[in-house]
């Protein structure tokens, strides 16, 4: 086996009834952080599942250092924070946390022990002996997290770990998953949001409908990115003016008005019109209140992908 | 040892779930109408008897048991438990093991207030006041092996589907046929509690078998659903 491949995925087929979770899933991650992505419903989780034995493929075989799974062995170098919101609620974070130490076959001092240090790891100190039932999302996040990493596992499974996070504790869970990467753990972190992926890891899985779209860096997908049209919307109090001022840059491929207040144009060169729209703005005394691109997102990713007849990147 | 692992957690759970103590309070309900009937000459294990083993315990324990079990599938917070270096099996087994400690305290109380009431209104027998308890604690194991299945097997709707099945054994099936309260655990129960198991006015012609079998019956109880229910969770997707 390839020292480097910790995950393998070969030819992995799962149907719920008529329903497919996965289609022929073919694919190798390694030591360091991979983001996996997709929209709601691409399969993500499903193929989470199976990696922890939570379902079983239909077709296909999963192993983890080689190892098929699900088996025990392969639990014992398994971390895995499922995306489910419910804990045991009538305990506190440090019992539910310590039971489960224990499940891994720590005994009694060394789960207590290793639950205390995982909740201190997770910014959960002050809060170990409060009931889970009275914790907020982010602690709960960090709970998940606790539990997942308690037992030191080489693979840490981490389904949609940012969702309902504010900006703070999305930016703590950042950094925690960046040190298990830093640390040389094979770890698999799922979103449906590219930038939220984009500030831990450049690795990335894109799923479908159940099928493997692209995995590899997630410039490349980027650069697909920039070789179509890149939509820019700009509310402003002169839209006119400054689309006469755009339609000079030979990037500018398409313009449009919404509304009177806002100017929305297509460029094959985002970089440079990104760097040219204050300089035209100033020139012409626009005052320009918004700029966003609605393309910049996930399912422009998608789209891009599913539609472009030279295929993903590899 | 990681059923053990299963099994204090559950109880821990347990004891901080206020349910657990509500529907433990019907514990007191066969000891109140053995008491109410003792007074009035009628004697207090003849109606208390029938009602702790076939309503009460029943009823308890289906609640206190399989509801918790069938809800830690169908939220899928099992998967705590069965992504750990331990197979399935071991977490059913702590389940059973955690809410038997439970079950049969309540039981055993309502047994021990039943022979109580027994005492105070009758006779002081020594001996049903060592039985009932006993008997009951068996009862109690029984219920649970087979509550523990159905929150297993039957996630969506355990409690419906363990009062159905337990209606069926321990009413409606000795009703329609007087034989088929040998499939009845608290036919077995009573052989071994000395308790009566039908209601007062009821008359029974079913010879009791050993004891030793009795035992075995509800012992089968306790195993053999939480038998099928693990070669069934051992390979079935969890969501």
């Amino acid at each position: 086996m390839n020292p480097e491949v910790v995950i393998e995925f070969n030819a992995v087929s799962k149907w719920y009834g008529v329903v497919l979770g996965l289609r022929e899933v073919s694919l190798r991650i390694g030591r360091g952080i991979t983001g996996l992505l997709g929209p709601n419903g691409a399969g993500k989780s499903t193929l989470l599942k199976v990696l922890t034995g939570e379902v079983s493929p239909s077709r296909g075989e999963v192993k983890v250092f080689g190892q098929r799974v699900p088996s025990l062995d392969a639990f014992k170098r398994i971390g895995y924070a499922p995306e489910i919101e419910v804990f045991f609620e009538e305990l506190t974070a440090r019992e539910f946390v310590t039971a489960l130490a224990q499940a891994s076959g720590m005994d009694g001092a060394t789960a207590r022990r290793r639950a205390e240090e995982t909740l201190h790891e997770v910014g959960l100190e002050k809060a170990l002996d409060r009931r889970v039932s009275t914790y907020s999302k982010g602690m709960r996040q960090r709970t998940k997290l606790a539990q997942a990493l308690l037992h030191d596992p080489d693979v840490v499974l981490l389904d949609e770990p940012m969702t309902g996070l504010d900006p703070l504790a999305r930016a703590h869970m950042g950094e925690l998953i960046q040190k298990l990467g830093a640390r040389g753990k094979a770890v698999v972190v799922s979103s449906h949001i590219l930038d939220e992926v984009e500030t831990m890891t450049s690795q990335i899985v894109v799923l479908y409908k159940g099928q493997l779209l692209a995995q590899g860096d997630v410039h490349a997908i980027r650069a697909m990115i920039d070789r179509h049209p890149h939509r820019v919307a700009l509310t402003c109090d002169a839209p006119r003016a400054l689309a006469s001022a755009l339609v000079a840059l030979p990037s500018i491929a398409a313009l449009r008005f919404p509304s009177d207040t806002t100017l929305e144009f297509e460029t094959r060169d985002p970089d440079a019109c990104y760097g040219a729209i204050p300089k035209l703005a100033l020139a012409h005394n626009v005052k320009i209140t918004a700029l966003s691109s609605p393309d910049d997102n996930l399912a422009a990713v998608f789209r891009y992908l599913t539609t472009d007849p030279r295929g993903g990147v590899s | 040892m990681s059923a053990l692992t299963v099994a204090r957690t559950v109880l821990l759970r347990a004891s901080r779930r206020p349910s657990t103590y509500v529907i433990s309070a019907l514990a007191f309900v066969p000891a109140f109408f053995g008491a109410i009937l003792g007074s009035q000459g009628h004697g207090a294990l003849a109606g208390g008897g029938p009602l702790a083993l076939r309503l009460v315990a029943p009823l308890m324990v289906a609640a206190m048991v399989a509801g918790p079990v069938g809800e830690s599938f169908e939220n899928r917070t099992v998967v705590y438990w069965f992504t750990r270096p331990f197979p399935r099996w071991q977490v059913l087994a702590g389940e059973a093991l955690g809410h038997f400690a439970v079950a049969s305290l309540a039981l055993v109380l309502s047994g021990a207030l039943l022979a109580v009431a027994n005492a105070l209104t009758g006779t002081a027998d020594l001996a049903s006041l060592a039985r009932i308890p006993v008997g009951l604690v068996l009862e109690a194991a029984a219920l649970v092996g087979f509550s523990v299945a159905i929150g297993a097997l039957v996630p969506k709707h355990p409690v419906l589907a363990a009062l159905v099945v337990l209606m069926l054994s321990e009413g409606a099936l000795p009703i329609v046929w007087e034989k088929l309260s040998y499939l009845s655990l608290a036919y077995h129960t009573s052989v071994l509690t000395g308790l009566p198991f039908s209601f007062p006015g009821v008359a029974s012609d079913v010879s009791a078998p050993p004891m030793a079998v009795s035992a075995a019956v509800l012992l089968v109880w306790a195993v053999a659903p939480l038998a099928v229910a693990s070669a069934v969770v051992h390979d079935r997707d969890l969501g």
